[in-house]
């Protein structure tokens, strides 16, 4: 078997501060992602989903571990490798309004990565902009307008076009919708899908929304407080989540959750701070099954069953299947 | 949620209860403005006198006709003075200013973008410089080097210039935190060429721009005084601290004469302070 | 003992500063054109006489050993000596500074007593007509040289009206009462561009916490808004007020050089004036040097009272 396009192996971000304070904000994760998948990664705010992004595409420093691509380590890329990976793996920001620079046109901007690579000649580039910008689906006449001008699903559309001028192999879209109404969601995300299409893209879907990434995503992990807690295909995650904080992610969720109904989990409290996690499983602070063995051992990530890992020690007694071995 | 409606529309409310209020301000002082600039411009054509030309028969003259301000102990036409010395006066502050922008716009710029060391002892430097009162610093300097215009405006521009790198650098610093900045080093936009000119330097420049006015407005004084302490121009040119300088010796004698220089740098720098106010409030986002 | 730690992290706090400012009033000295020792002796000295000055002064040493005696010197009171007459600046210094010490002070108080209630009252009546007015008087002021302020107020009251003596009274020490009078003016022309000043910064300093969540609650709560704008804007704006004063002292102090011209008032702007005509680059030196002493010394009051009002700083 062929190594996967794109591998996380025991990746660790940290933050320095204050005075010589850390801040883990990933924590030793791995991630396999396979060409052609959509990959979808949920979790609260602060969980570390756009930590994860960064790291990957290079923003976000790597204290622990290595980002793989096809089977290589990205650090120890030359010029040239590094310029192939960043061509190949691109990202779609957060926030759609504050990621075009306001002074700038919506082609000035998207041409920009061709620019700063240097990319064939000035007026090729263009070309590929506009090619982009029409696949995203923004009007011609709007190409030369500044961020301001642009509704909200319009700058969107120009961030994705901007992120598809490199011709990419993957696209990592952080919370791409969240921003959005309703209505223009499901339109973001059919682009998405129409775009996987024909530029063969490979998906990472970064979403709080479990519901949105449910649409979407074939596969997807679960993070919580820098760790992942569960990883599973769509199908096992939404018919049947095996471990208390998933559950309670998809118990919020009215429209998609199915036999969990009867068990609602309601989260309380917020998120503790990344600067002092808790002890043992870092869920337990907030998980309604908590017991004492959960302050002390800290769970791995095991296969409990085909395709379907959990982080959660008493998975056997809430969920009645056990963990055959370890995953990885 | 109904709260940051009722926000907004106050805000509306206030915007256009302002603009109409304001405006007579407003439009007073681009006027007071543009004469200003043409003064500068045309000051050979439309004075009357050569302004050095000395008429030992013709000294303290009253207003008249031939003299609309009058002429002063050497029996110069003040008025000739006057519209020269706007030229003098301005490009003397135009200059200070651009020193002050010179020295303070890549400073505040490297400072906010940096971080860390760099803006620590950018910042120490600063607070030094801003604990000198700003005219007896420019007076040490310009005293110590000899008095000149030049000199003086030098000195001018350097105790101006800390003012301007607090604002770049805070301006970067919030510039710095933008996702388009992330988005544009995600794909290897870095150093001076890809990110700090093209992204950097064209999202801190606006408020600058609003400060430039404010601060031509202090050049101006800073150089009525400097000259009236004999350490601008020297003479016989004509500026307008230096036309005030001068009648203040004969004060008592024609009154009227050291009114009209006072009174031309107060409106100017008044008509600059409003359209420093008008330009922020017109590169206002939430305008947009 | 609180007090004590307080005072003790600001005097800290200052110490990076008042280096650096030490630095630049040194390095004044560095500006001179030509050679000092010529400077001071003139162009006929003899090479020996030249030699002579130069080891005096402490010339041929390595410029940080110049520094640090120069700076050594400074801070225990020598602030070396005039160029022209060999009288001790210090000397020359302290006898000027109560003049514009009082000067500045008195000007403080009318910037104060005007610009304080100008600004709370606009901020209250925030975007009305009498705001509208005061606002643009107050840019108006702001825009008056103090200096050509000064001038037109002895047109107007000593020339024309004869009220208030014109330039030229006798000084503190022979007449106090008629000086008194005679600073009365120049007090007025400085203070009244401090108010204006003032008036400005109080006004948005008062309208962003009026504008504060917490005023918006206790509004919601039915107390009467003039309570509210006194108690708590007021008590809130105390922060920023410190800071504005600090900033005004700076600018009276500067502003003030230029105003004691006019008077023909015998302070550090005389004082720096005259060796300015002199050529006696020590005592413009110490002049600089006091001036940003008196601002420095201002900063830290302003960041004690800072740390004692503010809990959260300390
Ligand atoms: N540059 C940074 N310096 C310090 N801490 C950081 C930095 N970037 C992120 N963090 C911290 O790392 C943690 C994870 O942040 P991250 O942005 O990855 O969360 P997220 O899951 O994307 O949340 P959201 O849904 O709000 O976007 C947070 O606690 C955040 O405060
Ligand atoms: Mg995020």
């Amino acid at each position: 078997m062929s190594a996967p396009l794109l591998e996380l192996r025991g990746v660790s971000v940290r933050y320095p501060v204050g005075w010589r304070r850390r801040l883990t904000a990933v924590d030793r994760i791995d991630l396999v992602i396979n060409e052609g998948e959509t990959l979808g990664l949920i979790g609260e705010s602060g969980s570390g989903k756009s930590t994860v992004a960064r790291a990957i595409v290079g923003l976000a420093p790597v204290s622990d571990g290595e980002v793989l691509w096809r089977g290589e380590p990205t650090s120890g890329f030359d010029k040239s490798r590094r310029r192939e990976f960043v061509e190949a793996v691109q990202m779609v920001f957060q926030d759609p309004h504050s990621a075009l620079d306001p002074r700038r046109t919506i082609l000035q901007s998207v041409r920009e990565p061709l620019d700063v690579m240097s990319h064939g000649a000035k007026s090729e580039r263009t070309e590929v902009a506009l090619k982009a910008l029409s696949d995203v689906g923004l009007p011609d006449h709007l190409v030369r307008r500044y961020p301001h001008q642009l509704s909200g699903g319009q700058k969107q559309r120009a961030n994705i076009a901007r992120a598809l001028v490199t011709r990419p192999k993957v696209l990592i879209c952080d919370e791409s919708v969240a921003a959005l109404d309703v209505a223009l969601q499901a339109e973001i995300l059919n682009l998405l899908q129409d775009l996987k299409a024909e530029y063969q893209l490979t998906i990472v879907f970064i979403s709080h929304d479990l519901s949105v990434v449910g649409h979407i995503a074939d596969r997807m992990s679960v993070m919580y407080l820098g760790r992942i807690v569960e990883r599973a295909t769509t199908e096992s995650m939404l018919g049947r989540p095996l471990h208390p904080y998933s559950e309670a992610l998809l118990s919020a969720q009215p429209l998609v959750s199915g036999d969990g109904a009867d068990r609602r989990i309601i989260l309380t409290g917020d998120i503790p701070s990344p600067l002092s996690p808790p002890s043992g499983c870092r869920f337990h602070t907030r998980c309604p099954h908590a017991v004492e063995r959960c302050t002390a051992q800290d769970p791995s990530l095991l296969e409990v069953r085909p395709d379907h890992q959990s982080a959660c020690l008493r998975v056997e007694e809430l969920y009645g299947v056990s963990a055959e071995g370890s995953a990885r | 949620m109904a709260d940051a409606t009722a926000k907004t529309v106050t805000t509306v409310e206030v915007t256009t209860a302002k603009r109409r209020a304001g405006r007579l301000a407003v439009w007073a002082s681009y006027a007071i403005l543009a004469v200003v600039a043409l003064v500068v411009v045309l000051a050979d054509l439309i004075a009357p006198y050569e302004p050095n030309a000395q008429d030992l028969n013709a000294i303290l003259l009253p207003i008249s006709g031939d003299h609309l301000l009058g002429t002063d102990d050497l029996g110069r036409d003040v008025l000739s003075r006057m519209l020269h010395g706007t030229r003098v006066s301005v490009v003397a502050a135009a200059l200070a200013v651009g020193i002050a922008v010179v020295i303070g716009f890549p400073l505040g710029v490297l400072a906010g973008y940096s971080g860390r060391w760099v803006d620590a002892v950018v910042m120490r430097i600063v607070d030094a410089v801003m604990s000198f009162p700003a005219i007896v610093l420019a007076i040490g300097i310009t005293a110590t080097m000899g008095p000149d215009i030049n000199t003086a405006m030098t000195a001018v521009g350097i105790v101006l210039a800390p003012t301007i790198i607090r604002l770049a650098r805070a301006q970067t610093m919030a510039v710095k935190q933008q996702t388009y900045i992330e988005a544009s080093r995600s794909f290897g936009a870095r150093g001076l060429r890809r990110l700090i000119l093209p992204h950097v330097v064209p999202n801190v420049i606006q408020p600058i721009l609003v400060q430039v006015a404010i601060l031509m407005g202090f050049a101006l004084i800073a150089e009525a005084s400097l000259s009236f302490l004999q350490l601008g121009v020297r003479p016989p040119t004509a500026s307008w601290g230096s036309v005030l300088s001068r009648s203040y010796t004969f004060f008592d004698q024609a009154p009227v004469q050291i009114f009209v220089p006072g009174a031309a740098i107060a409106l100017t720098v008044f008509a600059l302070n409003i359209v420093g106010d008008e330009i922020q409030r017109l590169l206002d986002p939430k305008r947009r | 003992m609180k007090a004590l730690r307080v005072v003790a992290t600001s005097v800290a706090s200052a110490v990076p500063t008042l280096i650096l400012a030490t630095f630049i009033v040194f390095f004044l000295q560095r500006l001179i054109p030509g050679d000092p020792a010529v400077a001071l002796a003139g162009d006929y000295a003899t090479p020996e006489r030249l030699a002579e000055i130069r080891a005096d002064l402490g010339l041929n040493e390595p410029l940080l050993q110049q520094y640090l005696s120069w700076l050594g010197g400074a801070l225990t009171g020598d602030l070396g000596q005039s160029f022209r007459t060999g009288q001790p600046v210090a000397d020359l210094v302290f006898e000027r500074l109560p003049l514009t010490l009082i000067l500045t002070g008195l000007a403080l108080l009318v910037a104060v007593a005007i610009g304080l209630p100008a600004g709370v009252l606009a901020a209250q009546r925030a975007e009305s007509r009498f705001d509208k007015f005061l606002t643009t008087a107050a840019t108006l002021g702001i825009a008056i040289p103090n200096f050509w302020l000064g001038m037109m107020l002895i047109v107007v009251f000593a020339l024309q009206l004869g009220w208030l003596p014109g330039p030229g009274g006798p000084s503190l020490a022979d007449d106090p009462a008629e000086a008194m009078r005679g600073l009365v003016m120049p007090a007025v022309a400085l203070g009244a561009v401090g108010a204006a000043e003032i008036a400005r910064q109080v006004r948005s300093a008062m309208i962003e916490n009026l504008s504060a969540d917490y005023v918006r609650t206790h509004r919601a709560k039915g107390l009467p808004s003039r309570s509210i704008i006194w108690k708590h804007a007021l008590k809130n704006s105390s922060l920023p007020f410190a800071t504005i004063l600090g900033i005004q002292v700076s600018r009276l102090i500067g502003s003030a050089v230029v105003v004691e011209a006019v008077f023909g008032l015998s302070g550090l702007g005389s004082l720096v004036v005259e060796a300015t005509n002199q050529r006696d680059y020590t005592v413009i030196q110490a002049v600089v040097f006091v001036a940003a002493a008196l601002v420095l010394l201002t900063n830290l009051i302003v960041d004690i009272s800072y740390r004692i009002l503010d809990p959260r700083i300390a």
